[in-house]
């Protein structure tokens, strides 16, 4: 499936506000928002595999757990998690793991929060990056080298 | 739907290492003061809550390590905790030779009741406060966060306000010559303007922030931090009107009373739980400052309204120790064994990743070091508690040696953290 948009990183929560309609359409919806390499995570999923074979049978990459999609045009990166880590062990794995990314490949992780203090590295390395918070107070990375 | 995205967020929002630092060490060279004051005054001097050398002493402590580590750490946690940047950085040399200046003449003046010092020091702490707090305060409030810590920030950045004013007030009172009707009840609103609306507030609000951050610890409910917020607050008005209206020792303690139990039983309890449930419990001697700070709490408290039903003079002066560098002060010590190296990382390692071998966070401090500066510390703070209840001369002289000797290893191992990380070089 072609994407239009230009969102790199997108973190959803149907739950706030609660809206009415079909969950497919909604997340369909916000992910044609995205960017070739961008990830909408979408979290307070009804039915959250449902949702993601039908966005699969949309030509979208998605998975599920737990009431929450990740949904990309192209094919989703593995998503490292590393909120067991204390700091600075998320910081130092994202900026580990950037040096050897392949131009154009996404580096998708989980921190227990908002990294500010990673940003004037990713900027210094000439990184694409995206931060958002999820519900939880942790927050999802993308990390990217440019071409 | 929602979105969390936080797009536009500047990437460049800290503070050059130096600024901070500079800070943490100048505090470090307090402690080590503090030590050689009492070590040189000894018991004879130091036995009296009214004297000039207990005074001196405890605001070597109060200002020299307190409030010249939280100007550092300001610095440093408001573009964290807030996105946004004190401005004018560079104006934190000026502020540190200030404050540093205007500490040792305030000192001097206590230590020799010398009315022209006294004014010096007012002079100089007005101005060492101005360069900080009008910088930090247009950054906090511009930034409008609207997280608790933010706002116990806020309420930091006003009772170190308050506490100055009347800081500055009682200083050129002094100076002036004579002592007013209100003396007493003044130094009590004081104390404890600085010791709850100051670092109380400043205390809690670093704690829900920190703690989660470096054990992986869950967050204090927001309504617990909104009560305690509120309950500091409303300490930090009530102190300032007991003080405006010269109203006797009792109302100040009726007035502190909201603070003291926030700052010293209910925020201790929710923190002590947080840490004691942690999901990954990885040994860290850090935690041994939490606990030491966490158990002092209550005992402040205790000695807080003990101070009001025995005229016993050992009181006050234990209250004070207790407070200042068993409560607050191990508090500091150990944040500063985790800050310090962490921000070193930041600034010198963290460009080097995955491009040359770079030391970690225990690397630069060893946790080996950081549980021999707590013994360090609980041995000087043991002493000092001794010191204060028995008034014994050796003690207060071993005191201060063991000060001292806590004071040389921090600082020691605070250089050895700056000198083992690389210098830094761009990717």
């Amino acid at each position: 499936m072609r994407s239009s948009g230009t969102a790199r990183l997108l973190v959803i929560d149907l739950r706030a506000p609660r809206r009415e309609g079909d969950p497919t359409a909604q997340v369909a919806a916000a992910a044609e928002r995205l960017q070739a390499s961008g990830v909408l995570e979408v979290h307070g999923v009804p039915d959250a595999e449902a949702v993601a074979a039908a966005l699969r049978a949309r030509g979208l990459s998605a998975d599920a757990e737990a009431g929450t999609v990740r949904v990309s045009p192209s094919p989703l990166p593995p998503v490292e998690e590393l909120t067991g880590l204390e700091p600075p062990g998320p910081a130092e794995r994202i900026l580990d793991a950037l040096t050897r990314l392949e131009p154009g490949a996404v580096f998708l992780a989980v921190t227990p929060r908002y990294p500010r203090m990673l940003l004037p590295h990713l900027a210094q390395r000439g990184a694409q990056w995206e931060i958002a918070e999820r519900p939880d107070g942790t927050a999802l990375v993308w990390v990217s080298k440019p071409r | 739907m929602s979105t969390f995205n936080m797009a536009g967020l500047r990437p460049d929002q800290g503070p050059p290492l130096f600024v901070p630092l500079s800070f943490f060490f100048a505090a470090t060279a307090a402690i080590a003061a503090a030590g050689a004051l009492a070590a040189a005054f000894g018991g004879a001097n130091l036995g009296s809550l009214w004297s000039g050398p207990t005074v001196a002493l405890v605001h070597v402590g109060t200002v020299g390590l307190l409030m010249l580590t939280m100007m550092g750490a300001l610095y440093q946690l408001l573009p964290v905790v807030a996105g946004a940047r004190v401005p004018l950085p560079r104006l934190a040399h000026l502020t540190l030779a200030l404050m540093a200046a205007g500490t040792g003449a305030l000192v001097f003046a206590q230590a020799t009741f010398d009315a022209q010092a006294f004014l010096v020091a007012a002079a100089l702490l007005t101005a060492g406060l101005c360069t900080f707090w009008f910088p930090a305060a247009w950054a906090l409030w511009r930034a409008g966060a609207a997280t608790r810590v933010a706002s116990g920030l806020r309420l930091a950045l006003m009772g170190l306000l308050a506490v100055a004013l009347v800081g500055l007030h009682l200083s050129y009172a002094r100076g002036r010559g004579g002592l007013p009707n209100a003396w007493v009840s003044w130094r009590f609103a004081h104390a404890h303007l600085g010791l709850l609306g100051w670092v109380g507030a400043l205390i809690s609000a670093v704690s829900w922030q920190v703690v989660p951050m470096f054990y992986l610890a869950k967050e204090v409910p927001q309504a617990a931090q909104r009560a305690i917020t509120i309950a500091l607050g409303v300490t930090l008005g009530a102190l300032l009107s007991v003080y405006a209206f010269g109203l006797p020792q009792l109302a100040v303690a009726f007035a502190a009373l909201p603070g003291a139990v926030a700052a010293w039983l209910v925020n201790p309890a929710l923190i002590a739980r947080t840490i004691w449930t942690r999901k990954r419990r990885r040994k860290d001697s850090s935690l041994l400052f939490w606990w030491l700070s966490l158990g002092s709490a209550p005992v402040c408290l205790g000695l807080g309204v003990a101070t009001l039903v025995t005229n016993h003079p050992a009181v006050p002066i234990l209250y004070g120790m207790v407070a200042l560098w068993g409560w607050a002060g191990a508090l500091v010590h150990g944040m500063l064994t985790r800050i310090v190296p962490f921000l070193v990382w930041f600034h010198r390692c963290a460009p080097r990743v995955g491009l040359a071998e770079v030391p970690s966070m225990k690397d630069l401090f060893p946790d080996r070091a950081v549980a021999l500066g707590f013994w360090l510390h609980a041995a000087s703070l043991a002493l000092g508690v001794a010191a204060a209840a028995l008034g014994a001369d050796l003690l207060w002289r071993a005191f201060g040696v063991a000060l001292v000797a806590t004071a040389g290893h921090l600082g020691a191992r605070l250089v050895m953290t700056v000198v083992r990380a690389p210098r830094a070089r761009t990717a």
